[in-house]
């Protein structure tokens, strides 16, 4: 449990950062809450011969609500986002999904731009960034902003070019009358998700469903929007019968790789029960039963 | 035989029986607490192990000089550096049936786990450590393995190592006299296939060792976590050949053992050497990996039982036949834990023969040993899974059919079934009703018959036990108890808590004894050079066996002092012990201090002639007999229909334990037992890949419960007292573990059972009961 030799670099500012891995190259990982990386290392399945630490550039770490806009800096913590009174009253489901990561510690130093840019195919924020539609900004040679459903790639692969760093989540503040959901499904209290589903719902004033957006996490070889999903209760005034069609449509697009947590055909009918349930939770939250 | 505690019950408030907190847990709470690696010492180097990946290989050669050449690297063995140096691992001992098997320290030509060490290197620090170790060249020739136990005894089945073709560690088989008749008066025969499946203990702190050794004094002292410091010694000196009394072992604060620190590891042994060689301290600290992979595991067994019953319930004799997974090596651990499993296989039931197979299989994995309960939850599994099964059958409560089967209370002694065990007393109705009572039995089933009207499954499993504790007889343990001149008395304890919490307890038993204050007694474990001998901490022996020592070496005071404290004051007749002060109850003006009186005891002028200065005594407490705690459990679970998932409800524990030391320390051990034996019953497993690959090699992969998979616990007592031992406690160090296991595994049953379904194996996970509640039930 002890790394290899890497050299340590602790930029005081981005573009010190940006610097450092422009000259570095594929050799240098950016090491930002280290709860992936850092145990990876000990383990020396990763042994960069460079890490570069984000954890001392302030201006990474925000939360800021602007204009209708929530901001988060790509070093915030999962603790900081789960305990923010902003975050609670302008996008709950990020509070909900942040309290269901790991444990309390990891929370304290894990970060929201770690976790996306590490893209393990069973995380939590990939889903919940998808479900909010999030836009993801990056700064390299230029600044480019890209759409959270283009950002992930594959497991542990996103858009992101290796000369990039990933500086802010922002997303438009979800309407009033919204219900959100994530709903994961673990086999103990801070493992990763068997199955994760972030559900984002608008309602219209007529009683039927005017915008739905249902992302999965851990069903498949990245998180993805169930399209057919949302397609489906789209417009639609909603009932069990059609979120039982939904969450079918949302398993049938899954594609889970089998492991400990269970095999894909076990996986794959707990993404339908979970998009259900997923689904009914947040109408729930939008005041509408069904 | 009344003990002293009891006499003195009537005269006084006593101290032991109150729920004092633990003395310890300050500093284990704020982190103050002294591991091994918190021991630092000047010029100390580091260990680490290179080790096999594969589960069966043949070593064709090990090429270390490139690691040898790495700048910091002090020292890289391998089998071939120590032969005719050291010696081997130990094997078995005692038993003829028993085949032993060769293991040398660091692997020799052939590995038979995957993670066996085969060379070690020491360096400045442990980065230069793990460098060095990845340039050791091995040239591995892959052999076949085998990893179910049940293929190892096949003819077909590769070797798991190359000196024991039959695959065979131990075979031990037994027929009670009557088992025939027994059996052959049944209605009917139930049968089953239960598999209790290969744990990981799991212990806080992993293995850790600090070797140091003083060429001067030829003195090798070894930090060790361990569960038992003179064996520790005694298996050191023999592989190392040394004197006894050239090694000291200290056992200082150890965080959790549960079995896995019984035994010597070829770890210590080589680390012990290189301080020897090196003459500098050699530190090894196991990783999580490392312990997951290599420290012992527990359970692993695969049980065919048939029970041969009456129509009304009752049973009248078990066949059975059991295959446990011993691993890769015959050890003492590996064959001795599963034999106790028949021997205890008819639990609390007055049922009449038994016969019964046991076959230990070698397999490609790390030696199995003790864990929690070793044996005992094994043999309560077997019983209380075949109770909940032939309820079902027979179509009859799961409480009544224990009621209908039990030992009665008129009935002790019992000798069991197997003729090993005599259960001295108990009351197993008793622990049953109170339990029903508790969990209000009867109202359950009304709650879980309107559950499933509305569709959902409740389930209530339901676990009685009586196992075997003490160890003993035969066996002792020591204690020694010293006054010093200020009046304050320490124990040195030759039970050794890692996790237990002896402190309080015995301090309870001491301040009866000598009208101490609690908080005046000191105590000391762990220090072969503090005590003549001490014997392992398990088995729940501390409370029945050690505390007995204790209160022996308390009483030889208690003599010494009165003696004194009649010769100062001139007085006659009985003298109490009581708040700090040495009372003469013929003459109470008289009283004096308990200070005073130790302070003159170090006087010689002050002492009847012929008295020996100073206060300090030794003892040494063989029971007469084991002890055999006994309870019921019930688990209440809601099982998801959509998705397997088990939720605990609400956990009730009724537990005959004896005489209670400290009623808090007591229900600490039961919750910790519980959620350790929940934890086998619903989420551990070791698992091994088809190429015998260990896929749970992280705490990521091997699911360990934690407060959040906690039930809800009420915890009750029934107590009927034992004559065993001085004290009249039984043990609680492991009853929960015992008892969790089945009857979670019960609940679950219970619920599935609604939909006309059963479950074999643990852990009972969300996809294996799912699988379960999926499978169409006419394929049954």
């Amino acid at each position: 449990m002890y790394p290899r030799k890497f050299d340590y670099y602790a930029p005081k500012t981005l573009s010190q950062a940006l610097q450092l891995i422009s000259e570095k190259g594929e050799d240098a990982k950016i090491l930002a809450g280290g709860q992936s990386l850092i145990p990876m290392m000990k383990l020396r399945l990763a042994s960069p011969a460079f890490v570069v630490d984000l954890n001392g550039i302030k201006e990474l770490s925000y939360i800021k609500s602007e204009g209708g806009t929530m901001k988060l800096g790509s070093m915030t913590r999962h603790a900081d986002i789960e305990h923010s009174s902003v975050v609670a009253s302008k996008a709950p489901i990020m509070v909900e999904a942040a309290s269901q990561i790991a444990d309390q510690q990891v929370r304290n130093l894990g970060t929201i731009g770690g976790s996306l840019c590490h893209a393990d195919p069973s995380a939590d924020w990939p889903a919940v960034v998808l479900a909010l539609d999030a836009e993801l900004e990056a700064k390299g040679t230029v600044e480019r902003v890209i759409r959270s459903k283009d950002f992930f790639k594959g497991p542990f692969e996103t858009a992101l070019s290796q000369a990039e760093i990933l500086t802010e989540v922002r997303f438009r503040i979800p309407p009033a009358k919204s219900g959100y959901s994530y709903t994961k499904f673990e086999r103990k209290a801070g493992d990763f998700a068997t199955v994760g589903v972030a559900t984002q719902l608008e309602m219209g004033e007529d009683g039927t469903v005017s915008k739905a957006r249902i992302a999965l996490t851990a069903a498949g070889p990245a998180p993805f929007r169930a399209e057919e999903a949302e397609k489906l209760i789209t417009g639609q005034r909603p009932t069990a019968e059609l979120v039982e069609k939904a969450a079918k449509a949302a398993s049938d697009a899954s594609d889970p790789a089998p492991d400990l947590r269970g095999s894909a055909e076990y996986k794959k009918d707990m993404a339908r029960v979970f998009t259900k349930r997923s689904i009914r939770s947040a109408l729930e939250r939008a005041g509408v039963s069904i | 035989m009344v003990s002293v505690v009891e006499t003195r019950r009537q005269n006084q408030e006593l101290t032991v029986g109150k729920p004092l907190k633990r003395a310890e847990d300050p500093r284990f709470v704020v982190g103050a607490a002294r591991f091994v690696d918190d021991i630092k010492l000047q010029g100390t180097l580091y260990a680490t192990f290179v080790r096999s990946p594969y589960p069966h290989a043949r070593i064709k050669s090990i090429d270390v000089s490139k690691a040898l050449k790495s700048s910091g690297v002090y020292l890289v063995l391998t089998a071939r550096d120590l032969a005719g140096k050291i010696g081997e691992m130990p094997t078995v001992e005692g038993d003829k049936r028993a085949k032993p098997t060769r293991r040398h320290v660091l692997a020799f030509e052939e590995s038979r786990y995957e993670g066996e060490a085969v060379a070690m290197v020491v360096a400045e620090d442990m980065y230069v450590a793990a460098d060095a170790a990845e340039l050791v060249e091995v040239e591995w020739e892959p052999l076949p393995s085998v990893t179910d136990p049940e293929k190892a005894l096949n003819d077909q089945s590769p070797v798991a190592g190359l000196d024991r073709p039959d695959n065979v560690a131990y075979r031990y088989t037994f027929e009670t006299p009557g088992f025939k008749d027994a059996f052959s008066a049944a209605d009917t025969v139930i049968e089953a296939r239960l598999v209790n499946q290969r744990v990981a203990p799991s212990p806080m702190e992993t293995r850790s060792v600090l070797a140091v050794y003083e060429p001067g004094i030829d003195l090798l002292t070894v930090y060790i976590s361990h569960q038992d410091p003179f064996a520790a010694r005694d298996a050191i000196a023999s592989i190392l050949g040394r004197p006894k009394p050239s090694v000291r072992i200290i056992s200082p604060d150890v965080g959790g053992a549960f079995g896995s620190k019984i035994s010597i590891y070829p770890e210590d042994a080589a680390v012990s050497y290189a301080a020897v060689l090196l003459r500098r301290p050699v530190k090894w600290i196991e990783s999580r990996r490392e312990n997951l992979m290599t420290t012992t595991h527990g359970r692993g067994q695969i049980q065919l039982v048939k029970a041969a019953v009456k129509k009304d319930g009752r049973v009248l004799a078990l066949d059975i036949r059991i295959i446990a997974d011993s691993g890769a090596y015959t050890t003492d651990g590996s064959v001795y834990t599963p034999k106790i499993t028949p021997e205890m296989a008819s639990g609390n039931y007055d049922i009449r023969g038994i016969k019964a197979e046991l076959v230990c299989a070698l397999t490609n994995k790390v030696p199995q040993d003790a864990y929690r309960g070793a044996g005992r939850p094994e043999a309560t599994f077997l019983i209380e899974r075949m109770m909940n099964l032939i309820a079902r059958e027979l179509k009859i409560d799961p409480v009544e059919l224990r009621l209908k089967n039990f030992v009665r209370k008129d009935m002790f002694p019992y000798k069991n079934a197997s003729g090993r065990f005599t259960y001295d007393i108990g009351d197993y109705e008793g622990g049953l009703k109170k339990a029903t009572k508790v969990v209000s039995y009867d109202r359950l089933r009304e709650d879980q018959a309107r559950a499933l009207s509305q569709g959902r499954l409740i389930g209530v499993g339901v676990a009685s036990y009586v196992e075997v504790c003490g160890f003993g007889p035969n066996y002792p343990q020591t204690a020694s108890v010293t006054v010093t001149e200020d009046g304050k008395v320490i124990i040195n304890s030759g039970t050794h808590p890692h996790g237990q919490g002896h402190h309080t307890p015995f301090a309870q038993v001491v301040s009866d004894e000598l009208g101490v204050d609690v908080s005046d007694v000191y105590f000391n474990h762990g220090d072969t050079s503090s005590l003549p001998y001490g014997t392992v901490t398990a088995g729940s022996r501390s409370g029945p066996v050690g505390g007995s020592a204790v209160l022996l070496a308390a009483r030889k005071i208690r003599k010494k002092m009165e003696t004194v404290a009649r010769k100062l004051l001139g007085v006659d007749g009985e003298i109490q012990f009581r708040d700090g002060k040495i009372i003469p109850l013929m003459s109470p003006e008289k009283t004096m201090t308990f200070r005073e009186v130790a302070e003159a005891c170090y006087n010689p002028s002050k002492l009847p002639q012929d008295m020996e200065p100073t206060l300090y005594e030794y003892a040494a407490y063989a029971p007469a007999a084991n002890t055999f705690p006994a309870g019921t459990h019930v688990a209440v679970v809601e099982v998801d229909r959509e998705t397997g998932s088990v939720r605990l409800l609400k956990y009730v524990a009724v537990d005959d334990i004896g005489r209670v030391l400290n009623p808090l320390v007591a229900e600490g051990q039961v919750h910790g037992g519980v959620v350790q034996g929940l934890g086998q019953a619903l989420l551990e497993a070791v698992s091994y890949g088809q190429d015998g690959q260990l896929l749970t090699s992280t705490l990521s992969e091997y699911l360990l419960p934690t407060a959040c998979e906690a039930p809800q616990m009420i915890w009750e007592r029934t107590e009927t007292y034992t004559a065993s031992n001085l004290l009249g406690v039984k043990g609680v160090g492991e009853t929960g573990a015992i008892a969790s296991t089945p009857a979670v595994a019960n609940a679950v049953e219970d619920a599935l059972f609604l939909i006309g379904k059963h479950a074999e194996s643990m852990p009972l996970t969300p996809e294996y009961t799912w699988s379960i509640l999926k499978a169409d039930p006419h394929h049954h």
